[in-house]
């Protein structure tokens, strides 16, 4: 089973933005939505008067996202292939949209989160696979245990801080300068 | 009165049929009766009665008793099962229980009911365990009840109370290997048993005959590994180098009764019968891990091996007759012992001994090595939390043997290889929270030699996480990988100092992979900072880690006699030169107080060519240091920076756009009046030096009250700052304070 969910955030515009509508597929595609949801927004340090809207997530199981919503719905900033290593399906599924997403969001806006490692024994996914995933679509890979509550909560605030830099929230660090951190490795 | 009533009940049980069911339904009545009647009795009193009924039944119970048509049988035995795997068993129904299951008289179900369920609520006799061995060679049970007997045996070692009997059957668990279905784990138990006195050149050819015929097996592997170990002339072939897994886990069946059966007895506080040598630690009560790292009392043959010393003393031709641990109270034992120390066979009871530490950290034996790094690795692997979801309930126990072993190396001051391993293979599925502060401490021993090879499976990991996480694990980290520099520079002066006693100066070649080695931690300590620095906005937090990093950095020539001197990125000095809070400034100068004092001395021992130098500073180390330091003279005194600034990165700006921002003398406004971080101080200055004139005139600080201001901020404890002061600023006179002089390079 994977769920994209598009992490959108609205506009940085005065007034509080409108809660974005979650389509939740799944008990545990909820209980991360809680998680991001209940992650208190920590704005910048510096003297920003103006209060940041809270993030808004959107769930899907496969894209394209139904064009009737389409001028209704939020930038968005950051796209999330949630891939479980367990089902075959979930990687074709996750393979079969990424067809579907414009090519400027590969500029640091997209992510692969893998859960499931706390069952290796039971993975039918070679890591090779998402390597090559990484590779072919230069966006990072973040690994987790989605099963455990507690890692669902570290895991929803890495992504939050994350979605806090693909937003712009962050001066002097772009969408793209952190996805290449994220791929680059100490020898370079 | 208890004891009236249970008597009672027996004989009414045995008097009856054991197939009467009203008998049965009225036993159990009266036995919640008497529950509730008398609420003093604890619930255990009523289950021990049980057990009792259950085990005499079994003790008497004939051949072929079906399960299906025998209600009585299946309440007995559901009665074992819930005790067992709830409570534990009490030590004498192991040897009932063992005998029934094999001995063949029930069928198999049962059989794997009863082993399944006897997991022990403290110890398991010897005497029963030995008795079930003959049962075993009797071949009266079927062979997949031998099977899980010796898996039985393999996951309840540690609860067995003496092995001496045990080691003494070495040779009939050594025959169970010609079966080809045991021979794995009868593999394991006698991994677990062997001592060098069992290594006899029959039984290696016995390994060796059957690893032709089946193959190098990993569990063969494992065993010939271990007799190599003993006795390495009577093995004469190659094998393989560190097997990750010899044996294939065994304590599935039992692993979650075990769980529950520890955490009901740290609940209720029983008497731990594991003595602790050596300091007064409170007793530990945590059963599955404990019993493997606490070293278990041997009683009864403690006479008898007393007394066969002190005769083998006399003979030194003799064996010498193997002090066994149990016995070793106080570090002069240790030193009357030490050639002679038979270690114990659970090898994680090294850890939490500092009197075993000790012995490892002397000999020579690699067997011991061998042993302690599988455990530990075995362990390591299977407890791991994160990899195991199962495991996650557990994370208590996991973080506390993680702080042992963190100990043990602190104690021997290096790494356990076993440690290393398992960080690689667990760092990149890692999340950064289950058991962070153990973890990192572990990452801090890594020895430079692995850490070079693996710096893809830890480095990666860790910077993906760091860029991600919180301010807290940022900083966690940074405080991480500056021990570890300690660590490895700690090393590098004590191995200078032992080769310099045996003059064996073979420094080269391994002085550059040292220095390269560092090189790259400082690198990319450096690279994660100045990205840290941006994502956090600065924070001071961030960068007192930083800068406490970049300290022991800027000494490790004239502290650690390491030539090597690498200057912070621009990334990280820029931000704590123009810092709000004077601490990062204070710290900032006292480091560049201290690169000076390194590349002063650098370039005396050049100049005087007292010791042949194979190694100095490039050129461009000092360009870098001078381009820093006339930003921060500039910034601190001359108000310069922004005109003669030239690094790339630097606070360079044009004379139009300085105009613009509106500050009047711009020439003379930018130091340490101004400063952002010293403004309070300067304010809190004017207020002692001129206390009725309100209006804060920064201008009014120069001349002699300049030289005030100066003592003033000395005196705050801005030590750092006065040693830059006084070493990297030339006062050209004391009068003229506004143009303060040239910076002395």
């Amino acid at each position: 089973r994977s769920h994209a969910p598009d992490r959108s955030h609205a506009p940085p515009a005065r007034g509080h933005a409108p809660a974005g509508d979650v389509t939740a597929r799944a008990g545990r595609a909820a209980s991360f939505e809680r998680a991001a949801r209940g992650w208190r927004w920590r704005g910048p340090s510096t003297s920003c008067r103006r209060s940041t809207p809270p993030p808004c997530c959107h769930l899907a199981t496969s894209l394209p996202l139904p064009a009737e919503r389409d001028h209704l719905r939020p930038r968005i900033d950051l796209i999330v292939f949630i891939i479980d290593i367990k089902s075959k399906y979930s990687l074709k599924n996750v393979e079969a949209s990424l067809a579907y997403v414009d090519a400027s969001f590969f500029l640091g806006k997209v992510c692969f989160l893998v859960t499931g490692v706390g069952r290796v024994n039971n993975c039918s996914i070679e890591m090779n696979a998402i390597w090559k995933l990484r590779d072919v679509y230069c966006s990072p890979v973040l690994l987790c245990e989605l099963e455990v509550e507690r890692i669902q909560a570290t895991t929803a605030q890495r992504l939050l801080r994350m979605l806090q830099i693909c937003a712009g929230h962050v001066p002097g660090v772009s969408a793209l300068t952190f996805g290449s951190l994220m791929r680059s490795s100490a020898d370079d | 009165m208890q004891r009236r009533q249970s008597s009672k009940h027996s004989k009414h049980v045995h008097d009856s049929n054991q197939t009467d069911l009203s008998a049965w339904r009225k036993e159990r009545s009266i036995d919640t009766e008497k529950t509730v009647q008398n609420q003093q009795s604890p619930s255990d009193d009523s289950e021990h009665n049980s057990l009792e009924k259950a085990l005499r039944f079994f003790e008497k119970v004939q051949d072929r008793v079906s399960l299906k048509k025998s209600e009585v049988l299946q309440k007995h035995l559901s009665t074992v099962e819930s005790i067992g795997l709830q409570r534990g068993l009490p030590p004498e129904a192991f040897d009932t229980l063992l005998t029934v299951a094999l001995s063949g008289k029930l069928a198999d179900t049962v059989n794997t009911r009863l082993l399944k369920s006897l997991v022990p609520a403290s110890v398991i006799p010897e005497t029963s365990v030995v008795s079930s061995v003959s049962w075993l060679c009797v071949s009266k049970c079927t062979g997949s009840i031998q099977l899980l007997f010796l898996r039985w045996l393999i996951t309840m070692f540690d609860f067995i109370d003496r092995k001496e009997q045990l080691h003494a059957l070495y040779g009939f668990f050594f025959s169970f290997l010609y079966d080809d279905k045991l021979c794995p784990y009868a593999c394991h138990v006698l991994y677990l048993l062997t001592r060098k006195e069992n290594v006899k050149p029959f039984r290696v050819r016995r390994l060796l005959d059957l690893q032709a015929k089946t193959g190098m097996q990993p569990h063969l592997q494992a065993l010939l590994s271990l007799y190599k170990l003993f006795c390495p002339e009577l093995v004469n072939i190659t094998l393989p180098g560190k097997s990750k897994t010899y044996f294939k886990n065994s304590e599935a069946p039992w692993k979650a009764a075990i769980n529950t059966v520890r955490r009901r007895n740290q609940a209720n506080s029983p008497v731990s019968q594991a003595l602790c040598l050596g300091t007064a630690q409170p007793q530990s009560r945590k059963r599955k891990w404990n019993t493997q790292l606490i070293v278990p009392v041997s009683s009864a043959n403690a006479q008898n091996l007393v007394g066969n010393r002190e005769k083998n003393c006399v003979d030194l031709y003799s064996t010498i007759e193997s002090f066994p641990v149990e016995q070793l109270q106080t570090f002069t034992q240790l030193l009357e012992n030490i050639h002679c120390l038979e270690f114990p066979s659970q090898m994680g009871s090294v850890l939490a001994n500092p009197l075993l530490l000790h012995y490892m950290n002397c000999i020579k034996d690699e067997s011991i090595y061998l042993r302690l790094y599988y455990w530990m690795g075995q362990t390591l692997q299977e407890e791991c939390t994160w990899c195991v979801v199962e495991n996650n309930q557990y994370e208590q126990e996991f973080k506390d043997f993680l702080e042992i072993i963190y100990k043990a190396e602190c104690f021997l001051q290096e790494g356990f290889s076993s440690c290393e391993e398992f960080l690689c293979r667990s760092l990149p599925l890692w999340d950064g929270l289950c058991c962070r502060s153990q973890i990192l401490r572990l990452v801090s021993w890594i020895p430079l030699s692995s850490f070079s090879e693996m710096k893809s499976q830890i480095c990666d990991p860790l910077a993906q996480l760091f860029f991600t996480s919180s301010l807290y694990f940022k900083c966690s980290v940074l405080e991480c990988l500056k021990e570890l520099l300690q660590n490895w520079l700690n090393r590098h002066v004590v191995q200078l100092d032992s080769e310099s006693d045996n003059q064996f100066h073979s420094l080269n070649t391994t002085l550059s992979g040292l220095v390269n080695g560092i090189a790259e931690l400082i690198h990319f300590v450096g690279w994660i900072s100045t990205v840290a620095l941006r994502l956090e906005n600065n924070c001071t937090f961030l960068l007192y880690f930083i800068l406490d990093f970049y300290e022991i950095v800027c000494d490790m020539y004239l502290k650690y006699n390491l030539p090597l001197l690498i200057m912070p990125p621009a990334g990280v000095f820029y931000p704590a030169l123009l810092s709000m809070d004077s601490v990062s400034l204070n710290h900032l100068c006292y480091i560049m107080y201290r690169y000076r004092a390194n590349l002063v001395a650098a370039k005396e021992n050049e100049l005087n060519k007292k010791k042949t130098q194979q190694f100095k500073f490039s050129s461009q180390t000092y360009q870098e240091y001078n381009q820093y330091i006339i930003a921060m003279v500039g910034c601190l005194w001359t108000s310069s920076a922004f005109q003669k600034d030239d690094h790339p990165q630097g606070v360079r700006l044009d004379e139009e756009l300085l105009k613009q921002t509106g500050v009047q003398e711009f020439k003379n406004s930018f130091n340490i009046v101004y400063h952002p971080a010293m403004m309070g101080y300067a304010i809190l200055f004017l207020q002692q030096a001129c206390p009725d004139d309100t209006t804060f005139n920064f201008s009014l600080i120069k001349g002699k009250k300049w030289n005030w201001y100066l003592e003033y901020l000395y005196a705050q404890g801005l030590k750092g700052l006065k040693l830059f002061v006084e070493s990297s600023i030339n006062r050209v006179s004391q009068a003229s304070q506004n143009k303060a002089g040239n910076v002395e390079v």
